[in-house]
């Protein structure tokens, strides 16, 4: 077996995007506790103009975590793991050096034109869409580099056969590319009728179509954001560093093409009781319960890589990052079809139930992952151990408290919501106002608010240990083969 | 109120149990496994970057629950609950007529407590959002219920005109009479027209008849609006002139109530929020 040590990896691009992943990291989930607490302390909405306020901050809060925090720790990953597992360096091409470079600068112009644009509330207003579309230009054109530098990379590859990583990052970028090109195609309004200004742009859909185009994109956002690469991330990093085989190649395999299969489907649950065609949410109702099945494949697959390593999960926090980050990834992908269900979706749309759901994806699953991800590229990359494993530990049941603040509290204030919405008195009236509910779920918002900031202080805990990591932390000789080193 | 007779909450709370417990026993189980047991299979030929594969066999409870939920989806979609055998009108419109037909038996014959107590939630949910919870119409954002209905309302009404309820004849201009006739007409109003009274001025019932002229050239000698050309007001005062408003709206000096005669409330209902709203300035 040749060892990968012998060839040079290039991590110069890997690196740029972890820090931008941090520093989206921040951003992103600094402005998501801002507007919990604006949910609970109105007063919050006003702390500048215009520019602070509830409708200006939520489209910058979820599109810095989707499209800066998961996709930089994506694409630092995948400049990472790619170079591995397919045994070649990015050093053997001047030309894909290049292009990893251009990716990451023409980003960094992107995320700066986007954050400008939002806060000045320009917008298309379709959720996770909102740019306009000469962004939406800039943002294909970045994804295009992105697709040339990984088949670029596979085809001069020296490992024959692909790992199961590498099917889902193909998979990510195929989908987002084919997702986000339908959904975002518009008509510039100034240019087809002298309307608005030059940037201005509507839908090229209309009304309900619109909605389930929106809906494709929306839900699948969510699967090839959060879920395909982050399980190209979890095949790598915990067999990895735990120094365990993958336990089935087979259920690999299945998980992956159910995954693929179904997932596209199941957009229609978040049309249900709309205008959209009855048998169109029938439809998304069935897929998104099947598709339970296909993402606990790959979970039930790592927790089995783990069989026996009992010792590994008790001393080693990145094992221990991974192992939660799959729990939540089950935990998450079983309640999401339950809320699908129609007449449990009868209750549940609308309420805070569904952003519990969200978050104890996003941050137990998808965050945890990539936190874990990053410590274990760290010494590699920067060829000194973790700063401190005590941090670290601190860190895991910080966030982990965080985590179920947030959803046990949303869980708790969704239902009550959607319960209170339906009660009627004994001659059928509704037995409650809006206000009722805003008046029950002010704590619950609160505690929401605290699980969120809890979260981010693990999140600085994250940063500074990977800055010091970066910086001050003691040298290493040789790569290890599994286990991070990290000092106490 | 019993939280659980509603389907959708009882599913909601089951579903949310089954969340937790499948998950719990599902990912305990597993865990169990990386205390007790030990990774074992055969490993394949590839090894990247150091990680091997084994080829072990699907876990059976997975593999038979994925191939059992994938017959049933397609069961389920065919047959089940079949491509065109459902519409969410249809059913929508089904629950709504047969839960009408329940209400209008239940309540044929309601007593004046029920009347009340169905009027008051009505009147919050439909009403309050501009009237305000109390009536009083939230500083003038819509007319002070509260102060609707005895004689000095009538007075008040003739000083400020009233408008906006598309009859025939048109708007009522406002000071057709001065205060003190306004007065007068008014105790002979509820005397003798609408009969809600005793007034409390009953000496002025009589100057009052007499300067009924003024207002019987549109409403008519007994009130009742000369068949439609203007309001009855020979039921002012009383739920039946509630009912009147709630049918037709009104476009009034404050700004314009809708008209609740589009099917959300039955005759009982209107009757019922026409007593509560009549018992506001009592």
């Amino acid at each position: 077996m040749q060892s990968s040590n012998m060839i040079n990896y290039d991590y110069s691009v890997a690196k740029c995007f972890a820090i931008a992943t941090i520093v989206f990291g921040i951003v992103g989930m600094a402005i998501g506790v801002l507007i919990a607490f604006q949910m609970a302390y109105p007063e919050l909405n006003y702390l500048a103009g215009e520019y602070s306020t509830f409708g200006r901050l939520r489209p910058l809060h979820t599109d810095a975590v989707i499209f800066g925090f998961i996709l930089s720790g994506v694409w630092s990953t995948w400049y990472y793991i790619g170079q591995r597992v397919l045994k070649v360096s990015m050093a053997e091409s001047p030309f894909l050096m290049f292009m990893g470079k251009l990716h990451f600068w023409l980003y960094i112009v992107g995320v700066a034109v986007v954050v400008v644009t939002l806060f000045m509330g320009i917008t298309t207003s379709k959720e996770y869409a909102e740019f306009e579309w000469p962004i939406d230009i800039v943002i294909v054109l970045i994804w295009v580099i992105w697709g040339m530098g990984i088949f670029g990379l596979i085809g001069i590859r020296r490992e024959k056969t692909l790992y199961i990583s590498i099917w889902y990052f193909i998979a990510t970028f195929l989908g987002v590319a084919m997702l986000y090109l339908f959904n975002n195609m518009a008509v510039p309004t100034y240019f087809v009728a002298g309307l608005g200004k030059w940037y201005h742009s509507v839908s090229m859909y209309a009304g309900t179509n619109d909605a389930m185009v929106q809906w494709w994109y929306g839900h699948n956002a969510v699967a090839f954001v959060f879920t395909v690469p982050i399980i190209a991330m979890v095949y790598y990093f915990l067999p990895k560093e735990s120094g365990q085989p993958v336990f089935s190649y087979k259920l690999s395999l299945l998980s992956f093409w159910g995954l693929m299969f179904v997932y596209l489907w199941a957009g229609g649950h978040h049309l249900l009781y709309s205008t959209v065609p009855d048998w169109v949410q029938t439809m998304g109702s069935i897929f998104s319960v099947v598709l339970i099945l296909p993402s606990w494949g790959s979970a039930i697959n790592m927790l089995l890589t783990m069989k026996g390593e009992w010792g590994q999960l008790k001393s080693n926090p990145l094992i221990k990052f991974m192992i939660l980050a799959s729990t939540f990834y089950m935990f998450s992908t079983i309640e999401g079809p339950i809320q699908a269900i129609k007449s449990v979706n009868a209750l549940a749309h609308f309420t805070d139930w569904i952003p519990g759901h969200v978050h104890d994806g996003t941050l137990g699953w998808v965050g945890f992952m990539i936190i874990a991800s990053l410590l274990h590229m760290a010494p590699r990359m920067f060829k000194r151990e973790i700063y401190s494993k005590k941090l670290l530990e601190a860190q895991f049941w910080i966030q982990t408290t965080g985590i179920v603040l947030y959803f046990s509290s949303m869980w708790i204030a969704g239902i009550t919501q959607g319960m209170m919405w339906r009660a009627a008195d004994q001659y059928g009236n509704l037995a409650y106002s809006f206000i009722d509910t805003v008046n029950v779920l002010h704590p619950y918002y609160t505690i929401r608010g605290v699980g969120g900031l809890l979260y981010l202080v693990g999140f600085f805990m994250f940063s500074y240990n990977f800055y010091k990591t970066m910086t001050a932390s003691k040298a290493i000789e040789e790569e290890p083969q599994s286990a991070s080193p990290m000092a106490a | 109120m019993n939280w659980l007779n509603d389907n959708v909450n009882l599913l909601s709370l089951i579903g949310a149990a089954a969340i937790i417990l499948i998950t719990a026993f599902v990912a305990g189980k597993y865990i169990k496994q990386m205390k007790t047991d030990k990774s074992t299979g055969e490993l394949a030929e590839e090894n990247w970057d150091g990680i091997g594969e084994y080829k072990n066999p699907l876990p059976i409870g997975w593999a038979v629950s994925f191939l059992g939920l994938i017959i049933w989806a397609i069961w389920y979609f065919l047959a089940g609950y079949p491509l065109n055998g459902y519409s969410q009108i249809g059913e929508y419109n089904e629950e709504v007529a047969a839960y009408n037909t329940k209400f209008e038996s239940k309540w044929a014959n309601p007593d004046e407590d029920t009347l009340m107590g169905m009027g008051e939630g009505v009147f919050l949910v439909q009403c309050a959002p501009c009237h305000g919870i109390t009536g009083d119409g939230i500083n003038g954002k819509a007319t002070d219920l509260t102060s609707w209905g005895p004689e000095s309302a009538i007075v008040n009404t003739i000083a400020i005109g009233a408008k906006g309820s598309g009859y025939p004849l048109g708007e009522m201009p406002a000071g057709l009479l001065d205060p003190e006739s306004a007065k007068a007409v008014a105790a002979y109003m509820v005397e003798k027209i609408s009969k809600a009274g005793p007034s409390k001025n009953p000496d002025l019932v009589s100057t009052g008849e007499a300067l009924w002229a003024t207002c019987s050239a549109c409403h008519g000698e007994d009130g009742k609006g000369m068949a439609g050309s203007s309001p009855d007001i020979s039921n002012y005062g009383k739920p039946e002139f509630i009912v009147n408003v709630l049918n037709r709206g009104k476009k009034g000096m404050i700004g314009s109530m809708p008209s609740f005669n589009d099917g959300r409330l039955t005759d009982i209902q209107k009757f019922a929020v026409g007593k509560y709203v009549n018992s506001l300035s009592q």
